[in-house]
């Protein structure tokens, strides 16, 4: 949690009330100019969720609706700021879950309506791009982001605040999702991803030499392969220290995103390499980002984990941007949990 | 006082604005799946039709349903957040509710029936007061024969009303001493609920946001976690 | 019962395939199989008969997915729900009228789906990559269908 109080200037006519709701975290943030936090409150379900080894929509909807306004209220007394100094308001209209989208669009619908600013419909995908500015204020661009999560992996290379290319993207699982797939085998629980991370560290990551599909050609991602390459080594030595097997499967995703980003890099002249969403947090794969950068003489740009997983005061930045360059969103606009990031 | 509704309990979507001299402006629309992109122009053009701000509202009212989950959502989420923002009071009114009301001249017991899909209805049975009507049974969901068999055991004359009752006609048509009512009452809607709420706002039957939930029915407990296997 | 074998993935997606040939809205069909038989790729050949172009993967992380084509799919994977009442906090009354809906790992849970659905059960075979279905048509309007159902699938069909 960060507040504005002694932290310089504020620019008060540009506070935004961000609104995330996309999938199992509720989330509010108040950010002025599209760079200064003043505050973000993240409410996670995942404790509904764990019993059923992934993110159940219904129950994600229902906590959505009980948890958002006492968020929100979170948000704006830790902010400091009186609903009046709010200019807009901006939630995130996809991609993710429908029925999770749509309370987060409603309230954000309401609110302004009720204190007369303007709405703004935000890309969840572009705000995770906007989300390492708010660490970096002094990022330089143009970076590749390497955008994994559990329900995203794309490398995408970011030019200006609004202008960007995806350059590839998975053909199957996202990173994420094969980290849950595989920790569910091996009966690991939910969420995979730290608890992969955590094995890992206590075991050899070079034991067993699992495919890295895709490594040398185009820019799209497989995961689908190695996770069945995992699931054939388990079942052919039930007896393998998991730590190695852990370890091994996470250097295997690792080793692909960095091949693949660096790269890109290389190919389009880029000054760091970024990531972005919760697979993030990894820290195998923040220490090869760390490695790769060092290596290739890049700008390493690894935001807190905070940032990397859902957040609204990356909803909020990138909503700041949006306003900036296209005005308002219109009332009528819905949820759409196919949202692609918009490229230019 | 000035009471803003919203109800989206069903296919349909809509808004009502009115007070003690009753409804001034309502705005409805039967899109499904569209009332997130619906329910937030609706609230502006019934605020212009009566001529009202919204910063002039006494409270916010809203079904809690029981109805179909996703728009239900919409409808509790885009309330309570109104009102909490507007600092004002809320009402809160069932959807079974708001389609017996309507009928509140009948001499006969009311059926409500809401089309709860895979073969199951939202029910429960209403007699007439002077002025309004009273619910007998709390809100359920069942099959439709199981509702059939709650009306026969009471032998009451009874008016059958709802979209699930539409849908379920010809199990209710057989039945001798009951009657479907006209297919336009099927559903709740934002007039009848800024008038029940004025009457409850008279009577400073207030609830705050955040002691508002929809009605599931299904799985009322679903937010409550239990220990993980 | 209708049984049948492929040897490829690819195989076992064109058979699923020819099961959504005579699907409709409101249908369920339970996939039943342990990990890496097959379940999602079946799903892939049904999604793209279907018009899908999305690409289809298992829903591990979100549990339930939602893919639209000329008919609405619903991707659900129930692995870890064991008792029917959890199935309520999938809200599938409003899910199951909505579109096709496959359920992997459905067994458990056959009875929360109602009694009207096909149950396809994949095994494991003697090479790597072969497979048997057996498929059951439960209710009303899948036993209506299953000259039909056998007919498309004639081409995998394997000696009973």
């Amino acid at each position: 949690m960060q507040n504005g109080a002694g932290n310089g200037a504020r620019h008060l006519g540009d506070a935004i009330l961000g609104i995330e709701t996309s999938c199992d975290e509720t989330a509010a943030a108040v950010v002025a100019g599209g760079q200064q936090v003043l505050s973000s409150v993240v409410s996670s379900q995942v404790d509904l969720h764990a019993r059923y080894g992934g993110v159940v929509p219904e129950v994600a909807g229902r906590a959505h609706v009980e948890r958002l306004v006492p968020v929100m209220s979170q948000a704006l007394v830790e902010s400091a700021l009186e609903d009046s100094d709010i200019a807009a308001v901006a939630a995130t209209a996809g991609p993710g879950l429908v029925g999770a989208l749509l309370v987060g669009v409603s309230a954000a619908k309401a609110l302004a309506l009720a204190w007369d600013v303007p709405f703004v419909a935000v890309n969840h995908l572009e705000a995770h791009l906007h989300a390492a500015f708010l660490d970096e204020p002094s990022l330089e661009l143009p970076v590749v982001v390497m955008l994994v999560s559990g329900g995203h992996t794309m490398l995408v290379l970011m030019e200006g605040r609004l202008r960007y290319r995806v350059l590839g993207a998975t053909l199957d699982d996202a990173a994420g999702e094969a980290f849950d797939k595989v920790a569910r085998y091996m009966g690991l629980g939910y969420p995979g991803g730290p608890v992969i991370d955590r094995l890992s560290g206590k075991g050899d990551r070079d034991a067993i030499a699992f495919p890295r599909a895709m490594l040398h050609d185009g820019w799209h991602f497989s995961f689908s392969g190695l996770k069945t390459a995992v699931i054939n080594h388990l079942r052919r030595h039930p007896d393998a220290p998991i730590e190695d097997v852990a370890a091994s499967f996470q250097e295997a995703v690792a080793d692909v995103l960095l091949a693949k980003a660096r790269r890109a890099a290389a190919a389009h002249n880029a000054r760091g390499l970024c990531l972005a969403g919760g697979v993030a947090a990894n820290s195998r794969l923040r220490e090869l980002t760390l490695d790769a950068c060092t290596a290739d003489g890049l700008a390493a740009y690894l935001p807190s984990r905070a940032m990397c997983t859902d957040n609204a005061a990356m909803v909020a930045a990138a909503g700041w941007w949006r306003l900036q360059a296209d005005g308002p969103s219109p009332l009528t606009v819905g949820a759409d949990p196919s949202l692609g990031l918009p490229e230019d | 006082m000035l009471i803003l509704g919203i109800e989206s309990a069903t296919g349909r979507v809509g808004c009502a604005i009115g007070g003690h001299e009753g409804v001034r402006a309502s705005v409805q629309a039967t899109r499904e799946r569209r009332h997130a992109e619906l329910l937030a122009p609706q609230i502006q053009a019934a605020c212009a039709h009566a001529g009202v701000s919204l910063r002039d509202l006494g409270a916010v009212a809203v079904d809690v349903g029981p109805g179909l989950y996703t728009g239900l959502r919409v409808g509790v989420t885009t309330a309570i957040t109104m009102a909490h923002a507007l600092r004002v009071p809320m009402v809160a009114v069932g959807s079974l509710d708001l389609v017996a009301y309507p009928l509140r001249h009948t001499a006969r017991t009311i059926t409500v029936m809401i089309d709860a899909r895979r073969g199951e209805v939202f029910h429960a049975r209403y007699s007439c007061l002077p002025g309004g009507v009273q619910r007998l049974t709390d809100p359920e969901v069942a099959a439709p024969d199981h509702v059939v068999s709650h009306i026969l055991a009471s032998g009451d004359e009874t008016l059958a009303v709802g979209d699930g009752a539409v849908l379920y006609a010809s199990m209710l048509d057989p039945l001798r001493g009951v009657e479907l009512a006209d297919a336009g009452f099927a559903h709740p809607s934002a007039e009848s609920l800024v008038l029940l709420a004025h009457a409850l706002a008279m009577r400073e039957e207030f609830v705050r946001p955040d002691e508002i939930q929809p009605l599931y029915l299904r799985r009322p407990d679903a937010q409550v976690p239990r220990p993980t296997r | 019962m209708i049984a049948c074998s492929t040897a490829t993935v690819d195989e076992t997606r064109a058979l699923g395939g020819a099961v959504a040939a005579v699907a409709d809205t409101g249908d369920v069909v339970v996939l039943v199989g342990d990990l890496g038989a097959g379940k999602t790729a079946f799903v892939q050949g049904f999604a793209a008969t279907l018009g899908v172009t999305a690409p289809v993967t298992s829903p591990t992380f979100t549990l339930a997915n939602r893919y639209e084509g000329r008919l609405v799919v619903n991707h659900l994977d129930v692995y870890r729900f064991d008792c029917p009442e959890e199935v309520d906090d999938l809200a599938l009354p409003e899910l199951l009228d909505d579109g096709v809906t496959l359920v992997e790992w459905g067994d458990t849970i056959s009875s929360a789906l109602g009694a009207e659905h096909l149950s396809v059960t994949i095994r494991f075979g003697a090479g790597d990559n072969d497979r048997s279905f057996e498929m059951h048509s439960h209710g009303e309007s899948w036993q209506r269908r299953a000259d039909r159902l056998s007919a498309a699938l004639q081409p995998w069909a394997s000696p009973c």
